[in-house]
């Protein structure tokens, strides 16, 4: 018996031995989820690391970007949010706010957040759902103004200059395309293939005045705010775009081919001048992409320039949804509030999620300078993804300079920084439109079909140009423009 | 006897000529059908940077194995596979089963509320109540989060349904009598004379269902969120898109890759994850075909 | 006395229907799992409908009841009309152009007598099922863009200096590309179900015609087409009912802005209008309309079926 109960003891000892750190480490869990198009396991290092530095289990839902607006709308539906997300729909994003299914972060922010207050400062008022009390936060991140891009070993080829206005532009083109600027004796050639996306036009448009985007806007001199297709010099735009079609100095598939495709006549050597970020052309720079030799320093092929000093639409953080909010219910709003922070705010943050665990997956060249090498198997990106890398944070954190940022090379932020002195401003609106919100996508759709209609027809310009302006004031166009007028007028006065 | 013989051959000239137009006709078109998915197969295996010219593809243009390297070498992908897999099998088996089911009851005309259940069925078939009403069913019957959601709510096609029963409705009712005079019900007449009569339709639905049950990630993205129940389409998704966003994205974290033979373009990436969804239907389908071989079920029951 | 007759007559109805359905009581057991599954499936959310005559959010749920305002805001706007014309126009030249195919391939293919070159041709013709609009597009590219095409370069071949247009950026040739391509892809999969059909022949009525000195045209017209005359009627009522249903995939896959005004369809522009707004209600509306006229055409066509033959048509 005596034996017996020593056992019993000795058991229960050990069991509660075993039992202690499991109970130590009973951890308040946070759950989110992502509108991201990678998919990993679902735990991995980074995000053990990650849930470490909280002080939370800490659980990542990633869903496709495509179909994160139904997911969510089956989420709120059944009430089974997570503790954050995202919301992109800016009446739904209403509705929460209003239904009281939203955290007001302010308490917490102070404490747990500070990183968030210092980076915004007064711009945490900004997005639409901020009022009376801070709801949601807007990434500031990825915000990249095109460059145009040019071929510099093609400039020498052809024996041209860097243009720098409408008419040396043209001058360049034209010779890009019957010059033979690769000297391969074939006319294979073009100056410039862009697909519809409007950043491809960035610059011509620009050298009109006018801060090109489908849904972009301009200011009247009588003060009407209204689509940037009622700009005075519009036709005149079109105008230089019908020569450069007509005389073939661009792809005459621009409207069927992707940004894909626009790319790859980039890499094929088809193409010498690309309207786009510089981030896209010179950042993501890998040379065995391109189907001909070219040098291990970007900086040394492609060479940025502006028509008349003007450059491409200035961009603004989309203040009418939300990349992050926190459910009223969640049980720990303040490891939510510091999870927020820290992964997307601070410099430690961004660098775990972005590049992974210093010493494990990569290791720094020189921090200053943003050279750094990834180890071991982690140099395969889909071990490293795997491991939980760059799949949480896909644009390095939320604020304009981040691990994304510090990370690209020289010739990039150089371009970069001396875009953002030129940008094109507009009349930008912070708050909704409700004519926007009604009409928006079929007004942008009438100007896309009107700025590539006008292009490539052989019927009377200016009368399918009226009839395109009277299609948009018909279909709420009227509407639109007197209240963006308005509120502009109104954001302007405050 | 002359002018028969005359006539005979005549005929079997006329036949041949049809018989030369039809296989003319159905080598063009087999032909045009069979390219793209060679197209997808070729461009698979070649080499990024050379594929990338665009244009057809009647062979590799160089040869790598790159991108199936990349798309099988995560664990998640088998997770995924497994899943489809079982998805296919459950559910096809079970989709027939009901249909079969259904079908034959509302294939006898002596059925009360026949035409009732009929129309009611039919009517499924034009209207629905949309995704949300949908997921909070779903969630109310507590399928949330298991297997089951990813097959339970499309196990069963009214048009699937509409078409096996109208090929029960066929079949001469003098059998189905002899069987009852030799004291056989209605489970055992549907067993034993129905389905193996309808063998070549039910092959022909259980393709339908298998294609569907196999390309549905709709199921899968709304009822499911662990990652362990991630199907087949979905992970590909996920795999295209994540491929897009590299390509294009500021640095794409894909830095450390400077070589060409490391190169890969999210069209290759793209054409790799449709080889790899396409094959198990590919295999599926002579499977199948088996039951198409004419004359033999007809026959055999006939005796 | 008459009123007793007709309660009586009604009587023995009730009996007999009785009698009937314990008869078939395995038949009713067989019909409960399919129903079961229509009922939790299909009809307990079909409440969803009801969204297109009120308000909707995902938040708040259900708000008041609007009437026909949703659907009159949908017919005031331009878009929508030219997504409805449009929509018309490319369903019924799909329904013309494309359901007589499946039936003439199977036909065909019922002729072939290698039986390895039947197979290998069934197998080929259900490819395109798989393979997804987006990879179609690009290869329809591949063939017509107006600098590396193939068919452009064929026509350069034989006049140097012909004007070649790319029809998938054209207008006017745009919805014919819809069409055969359409036709081209979903073709295959068509003729599963006649193939499966003429396998159920009986290969005696066959025997029996060639004896009566029946050549293969009076054959395939008297007995495969006979055969497959209730089948054929069957999916020309699914498919009626289906006609609104216009291919979304296709369309966004080939859209562009030059030809976005031939063939914006109404899913495309529910799609449009729904990606940057929820618009549940507009949603639900516009498909709930596209049904109300899949309703009225099969109950058209299947009125006009049993007229025609008092057998056929699916009620």
């Amino acid at each position: 018996m005596k034996r017996f109960t020593t056992l019993l003891l000795a058991l229960l000892i050990v069991l509660t031995a075993m039992a202690l750190p499991a109970l130590a480490e009973e951890r308040p869990t946070l759950t989110m989820i992502l509108p991201n198009d990678n998919s990993v396991p679902e735990t991995n290092e980074v995000l053990t690391e990650l849930s470490n530095r909280i002080g939370a289990d800490i659980t990542i839902s990633l869903v496709t970007t495509e179909d994160y607006d139904a997911r969510l709308n089956t989420l709120i539906a059944s009430n089974t949010l997570p503790d954050i997300y995202a919301v992109n729909d800016t009446a739904i994003l209403l509705d929460l706010r209003d239904a009281g299914m939203l955290l007001d972060m302010t308490p917490y922010l102070d404490e747990y957040g500070p990183d968030i207050v210092e980076y915004l400062g007064d711009r945490i008022e900004m997005p639409v759902v901020n009022e009376g009390g801070i709801y949601g936060l807007v990434s500031e991140a990825g915000m990249y103004p095109a460059n145009l891009a040019v071929r510099l070993d093609w400039l020498e080829a052809v024996g041209m200059e860097m243009p720098t206005d409408l008419d040396s532009f043209y001058d360049v083109l034209y010779a890009f395309t019957y010059n033979d600027p690769d000297g391969n004796g074939v006319k294979d050639t073009y100056g410039i293939a862009p697909s519809m996306s409007a950043t491809f036009f960035q610059h011509i448009m620009a050298a009109f005045d006018i801060p090109f985007a489908y849904d972009g806007t301009v200011q009247l001199e009588d003060g009407t705010v209204t689509t940037v297709m009622k700009h005075p010099r519009f036709l005149e735009a079109i105008e230089y775009l019908r020569k450069l079609y007509q005389d073939g100095l661009m792809d005459p598939d621009f409207a069927t081919i992707t940004q894909m495709q626009s790319f790859e006549r980039l890499w094929n050597g088809q193409v010498g001048v690309m309207d786009f970020q510089s981030v896209g052309i010179t950042n993501n720079w890998y040379p065995g992409r391109y189907t001909f030799e070219v040098p291990e320093d970007p900086g040394e092929i492609f060479g940025f320039t502006s028509l008349d000093g003007k450059g491409s639409r200035k961009l603004y953080a989309d203040y009418t949804t939300a990349d992050i909010v926190i459910n009223a219910e969640c049980e720990h709003p303040e490891l939510a509030v510091a999870l927020v922070n820290y992964m997307y705010y601070t410099e430690e943050g961004q660098n775990l999620t972005y590049l992974g665990i210093e010493g494990v997956h990569y290791e720094w060249i020189d921090q200053e300078a943003g050279t750094y090498q990834r180890l071991g198997i982690y140099t395969d990106d889909v071990v490293h993804r795997a491991a939980g890398a760059y799949v949480y944070n896909i644009f390095g954190g939320f604020t304009t300079e981040n691990a994304e940022t510090r990370l690209m090379n020289q010739t990039t932020r150089d371009a970069q920084a001396a875009e953002w002195e030129i940008v094109t401003d507009w009349p930008f609106i912070s708050q909704v439109l409700e004519a926007d919100t009604e009409y928006g996508t079929t007004l942008e759709g009438i100007v896309e079909e009107c700025f590539a209609q006008l292009i490539v027809t052989t019927g009377d310009v200016e009368a399918e140009y009226q009839a395109f302006v009277e299609r948009w004031e018909t279909e709420g166009g009227l509407e639109f423009e007197a209240e963006a007028t308005a509120a502009y007028l109104e954001e302007q006065g405050e | 006897m002359k002018a028969s013989a005359k006539k005979k051959i005549a005929r079997s000239r006329g036949e041949r000529i049809g018989h030369a137009i039809i296989y003319t006709i159905l080598g063009l078109f087999a032909f045009s059908t069979v390219y793209p998915a060679w197209h997808v197969l070729m461009y698979s295996i070649s080499e990024s940077s050379q594929a990338m010219s665009g244009g057809f593809f009647f062979w590799p243009r160089g040869f790598s194995l790159q991108a199936y390297e990349m798309v099988f070498q995560t664990a998640q992908i088998w997770v995924a596979y497994r899943n489809s897999l079982m998805v296919l099998v459950v559910g096809t088996l079970l989709s027939v089963v009901l249909s079969a089911m259904t079908a034959y009851p509302l294939s006898r005309k002596r059925l009360h509320g026949r035409n009732a259940f009929s129309l009611a069925i039919f009517f499924t078939m034009l209207f629905s109540g949309g995704m949300i009403p949908l997921y909070m069913q779903v969630y109310n019957l507590g399928l949330l989060n298991t297997f089951w959601a990813m097959i339970l709510p499309t196990c069963m096609s009214a048009y699937n349904m509409f078409i096996l029963r109208n090929f029960m409705q066929t079949v001469p009712y003098e059998l189905e009598e002899s069987a009852r005079l030799d004291g056989a019900n209605d489970i055992v007449i549907l067993v034993r004379i129905m389905l193996p009569l309808c063998a070549p339709s039910l092959a022909a639905i259980a393709m339908f269902y298998g294609v569907a049950h196999w390309n549905n990630y709709m199921n899968c993205l709304l009822y499911t969120t662990s990652s362990d129940l991630q199907v087949l389409p979905l992970y590909l998704r996920s795999v295209l898109g994540g491929a897009a966003a590299n390509a294009l994205s500021a640095s794409g974290n894909l830095d450390a890759l400077g070589d060409a033979s490391q190169m890969l373009t999210e069209e290759t990436v793209k054409m790799t994850v449709v080889a790899v969804s396409i094959i198990p239907i590919l295999l599926l389908y002579p499977f199948l075909q088996r039951f198409y071989t004419k004359g033999i079920t007809i026959g055999a029951v006939k005796g | 006395m008459a009123v007793v007759k007709s309660e009586r007559l009604e009587q023995g109805r009730v009996k007999r229907l009785l009698r009937d359905v314990r008869a078939d009581w395995m038949l009713y057991a067989l019909l409960i799992p399919g129903l079961t599954y229509f009922i939790l499936f299909h009809y307990i959310p079909m409440y969803g409908v009801t969204n297109a005559f009120r308000e909707y959010s995902p938040v708040l749920g259900v708000g008041d009841w609007v009437g026909l305002e949703v659907f009159t805001d949908l017919f005031a706007r331009e878009a929508f009309r030219r997504a409805l014309r449009n929509n018309i126009i490319i369903s019924l030249l799909k329904l013309v152009c494309g359901f007589p195919v499946p039936i003439i391939l199977s036909l065909m293919i019922n002729e072939i007598v290698n039986r390895r070159a039947k197979k290998l041709v069934q197998t080929a013709i259900i490819l395109p099922n798989f393979i997804s609009w987006f990879i179609i597009s690009g290869l329809l590219f591949a063939m017509f863009n107006v600098t590396s095409g193939a068919i452009p370069g064929l026509i350069r071949m034989f006049d140097p200096d012909a004007v070649v247009t790319n029809v998938l950026s054209d207008k006017n040739s745009i919805r014919a590309v819809v069409v055969i391509s359409y036709v081209w892809q979903a073709s295959g999969m068509g003729t599963i179900v006649y193939l499966a059909a003429i396998t159920g022949i009986d290969p005696q009525l066959y025997e029996a015609a060639m004896i009566d000195g029946a050549g293969k045209w009076k054959q395939m017209w008297h007995i495969t087409m006979a055969s497959l005359r209730p089948t054929i009627i069957v999916l020309f009522i699914f498919r009626v009912g289906a006609v609104m249903d216009a291919g979304f995939d296709q369309i966004y896959a080939l859209s562009n802005a030059l030809v976005v005004s031939e063939i914006d369809i109404i899913d495309t522009y529910v799609y449009s209008i729904g990606i940057e707004q929820a618009k549940f209600s507009e949603a639900t509306a516009a498909g709930l309309f596209k049904s109300a006229i899949g309703l009225a055409l099969v109950l058209a066509s299947n009125y006009i079926a049993k007229k025609v033959d008092p057998d056929s048509g699916i009620m």
